[in-house]
């Protein structure tokens, strides 16, 4: 039986993770405790049965060695299903980076951002088409009347873009919290995070969140207020870490969005937002039938 | 086939080309690819992969690290990459964790006759079982003899992640292993 307070030591050491000192130590006590040394001998007997005999490949292929690397660099891959692996300075890396310079000319480098103007343009172009046509068929008295019609209806679509807006936020920032908050910091890579792409997505949402706290005034738009700014504290936090191997501050970062509730409350913003839709779809149903 | 490019490695005021690095390390970098990947073809894809990332970032190689040591890390790393590509795409197609296949270990009788051959499955079945990290750890501190912090510098991780990661593995492999050694004390 082996003593309980070496079952951890033994495969500490046996892993070849211990140190000099916990070394020393349990040979010390497998000296004197005859289970703790044959459980000891065992489990490194049992390791070293884990290392392998591996055969050489032969001359010839070590002759032509490196003649595979160069053939590959060229452009020549000889396995081609490892495309991925392509140097950039071959004709599709070339071709890559080409196509990837004319993409970022032609699309903005946020979708949303893009989404969010072009609906805008297109209600303010619909608003000021309805008043040219409006002064240019209808009386004065009318045309008044459509005016003031036309300043609420600009007001209520200022206001829809505002939130659809303050929505977009909180998907991006939902998906970046995700990723931090199930990065496992025992066991997970830290260069799997891609820390650098997500730090600038913070600081670009950072930014976002002060041009939404001022704009979202109205008492209706208190609570989403109230989450911007508590978003905007962990997106400073996450924006300001200075490695992505800087597990502590990622473990303040995890505690603050569970402490804060924050992908809860998100969620039940997406909630909110799905059943104003569901409401708005239901009545102009309903008005549509009558 | 281009001309190989020169780079000063910082090697006193030396200059070696390329094909002298792959000439010099091929081999130790090919065994460390075959002991993570475990076959050749694998290991002839990664320890190339390998290659040709230095080949790219030979000019920026600073000499600080000695060569071999650069080399290591980089197919380290390109391994756990790649792994971790293979693991995404897995679960993409099958909507599950990259689980090893894993066969129950009563399942497998060991036959005298061909002994080594079965041995070498039943660990090749047993290293399967390891993560891609604990694997790498294990194989460096084990297979390839480096230091804790040898390691942890292949790795790119904190010493204590490896001290984690072996502790894992070994347990990992006591237990896969452990039927194995009940039948060698038998016999």
């Amino acid at each position: 039986m082996v003593c309980k307070n070496y079952i951890s030591l033994i495969t500490e050491v046996a892993s070849g993770a211990a140190g000099e000192g916990d070394r020393l130590h349990l040979e010390e006590h497998t000296s004197t405790c005859d289970s703790c040394a044959t459980e000891y001998a065992r489990l490194t007997s049992l390791l070293a049965m884990a290392r392998l005999e591996q055969a050489d490949p032969g001359d010839a292929y070590w002759q032509s060695y490196y003649a595979g690397i160069m053939e590959r660099i060229d452009g020549k891959p000889s396995h081609p299903q490892n495309s991925e692996m392509q140097p950039a300075g071959t004709t599709g890396g070339e071709l890559r980076q080409r196509l990837d310079r004319l993409t970022d000319l032609l699309v903005p480098r946020h979708r949303w951002a893009t989404k969010f103007v072009t609906q805008l343009a297109l209600a303010v172009l619909l608003v000021v088409t309805g008043v040219l046509l409006g002064r240019t068929f209808l009386s004065p008295a009318e045309n008044d009347r459509i005016l003031a019609e036309n300043e609420r209806l600009g007001a209520d679509i200022q206001q829809a873009a505002l939130e659809m807006r303050a929505h977009a936020y909180l998907d991006r920032s939902k998906t970046l919290l995700l990723a931090l908050v199930n990065f496992d910091v025992e066991e997970d890579d830290p260069s799997t995070l891609n820390f650098g792409r997500r730090q600038a997505m913070a600081g670009d949402l950072v930014r976002e969140a002060s041009f939404l706290q001022e704009r979202l005034s109205t008492a209706e738009h208190q609570r989403l207020r109230r989450l911007v700014a508590d978003l905007e504290v962990i997106l400073i936090q996450i924006a300001n870490i200075e490695s992505a191997f800087d597990v502590p501050e990622i473990e303040i970062i995890q505690s603050g969005v569970n402490r804060k509730a924050i992908l809860f409350k998100i969620e039940v913003e997406e909630m909110r937002r799905d059943q104003v839709a569901m409401s708005a779809t239901r009545s102009a149903t309903a008005t549509s039938s009558v | 086939m281009t001309e190989p490019v020169l780079a000063d490695v910082a090697t006193g005021h030396a200059q070696i080309s390329f094909r002298e690095v792959v000439e010099t390390h091929k081999r130790s970098i090919y065994f460390l690819a075959l002991d993570l990947t475990g076959n050749h073809h694998d290991a002839e894809d990664l320890s190339q992969d390998a290659f040709i990332k230095a080949h790219r970032g030979l000019k920026s190689f600073r000499g600080e690290a000695q060569m071999y040591t650069w080399l290591r890390r980089i197919t380290v790393n390109t391994y756990l990459n790649k792994r971790r590509k293979k693991a995404i795409s897995f679960m993409r197609f099958f909507g599950d964790e990259d689980e090893p296949e894993h066969t129950p270990s009563d399942e497998l009788a060991p036959d005298r006759s061909a002994e080594r051959g079965i041995l070498r499955q039943h660990v090749e079945r047993a290293l399967d079982t390891l993560s891609p990290r604990e694997k790498s750890a294990f194989v460096l501190r084990h297979y390839r003899d480096l230091s804790v912090k040898e390691v942890a510098s292949s790795m790119e991780v904190a010493d204590g992640t490896v001290k984690s990661l072996l502790f894992r593995a070994t347990q990992k492999l006591q237990k896969e292993l452990a039927y194995l050694q009940n039948e060698i004390d038998r016999s």
